[in-house]
């Protein structure tokens, strides 16, 4: 699949930023525009941020692996890690009418990759651990 | 990222330059609840120089705006220069119901 470019890093929250940073060189190298390149390191930032937090709980921290490359006119970013399966139909989508004082916390992070990339696509196997696959279309140039 | 606070006469102005991400926003937080414990309500969070915002820096928002709101009388936490790509993240999430936003900190000030 083209040029991918892989990073493994131990999913700590000091991660983050070099993942986002990783991510931002190779998209940049795509040709990605400046809104969606902003929207793709949001995305990166959630879902790293969710393996950090979430996929490593109740055991040794372990890695993240990302990886970007271009596919048919699209930037597409695969995260994995090797902790618990993730199931993202568990994530409850936020209420975004809800007054102040009923304003939950969770379930923003979920909601900004689906509504920034184009496509989402989470997998999991018992060996390969869990695989979130999400794209970016290129914009043509007008 | 880099907060500066400054006391002003009606509020505390914060100015965040870098970015928001989920191993910045802690500090966030911990910089407005801060001065939400030591009395200061009334806070005009600068943008101008923020180049991004994650569910993180959100939640780190909206966290200081539901203490104040809180307060009796309740302050505000008001947001000015936002750039575009920032006050979407708002507008996804239907954070722009909740707060103010201001192009200019005069007329974040004046708010208050």
């Amino acid at each position: 699949m083209g040029n991918a470019k892989t990073l493994k890093v131990k999913a700590l929250l000091e991660n983050v930023p070099v993942a986002i940073d990783f991510v931002t060189q190779s998209a940049k190298a795509s040709g990605l525009d400046d809104q969606s390149l902003y929207q793709v390191r949001v995305a990166v930032d959630e879902v790293c941020a969710n393996i950090v937090y979430h996929a490593y709980k109740g055991m040794e921290p372990g890695e993240m692996e990302i990886s970007c490359d271009l596919d048919d006119q699209a930037f597409v970013v695969r995260v994995r890690d090797w902790g618990n399966a993730f199931d993202p139909d568990t994530v409850v989508d936020p209420d975004l009418n809800a007054p102040l004082e009923d304003r939950a916390l969770g379930g923003l992070g979920l909601f900004l990759v689906r509504q920034f990339m184009d496509q989402v696509r989470f997998t999991f196997d018992p060996e390969l651990g869990n695989e979130l696959v999400m794209t970016k279309r290129l914009q043509v140039a007008g | 990222m880099e907060i500066r606070a400054e006391k002003l006469k009606r509020c505390e102005m914060v100015t965040v330059s870098g970015r928001i991400d989920s191993a910045t926003a802690p500090e966030l937080e911990n910089t407005l609840l801060g001065l939400i414990q030591a009395g200061q309500k009334n806070i005009v969070v600068n943008m101008r120089d923020t180049d991004y915002i994650s569910s993180a820096g959100l939640k780190a928002m909206l966290s200081a705006l539901m203490k104040v709101r809180k307060m009796i009388p309740a302050g505000n936490v008001v947001i000015s220069e936002i750039k575009p790509d920032l006050r979407e993240n708002f507008d996804l999430v239907g954070f722009d119901r909740l707060f103010d936003f201001y192009d200019q900190d005069l007329q974040a000030v004046g708010s208050f």
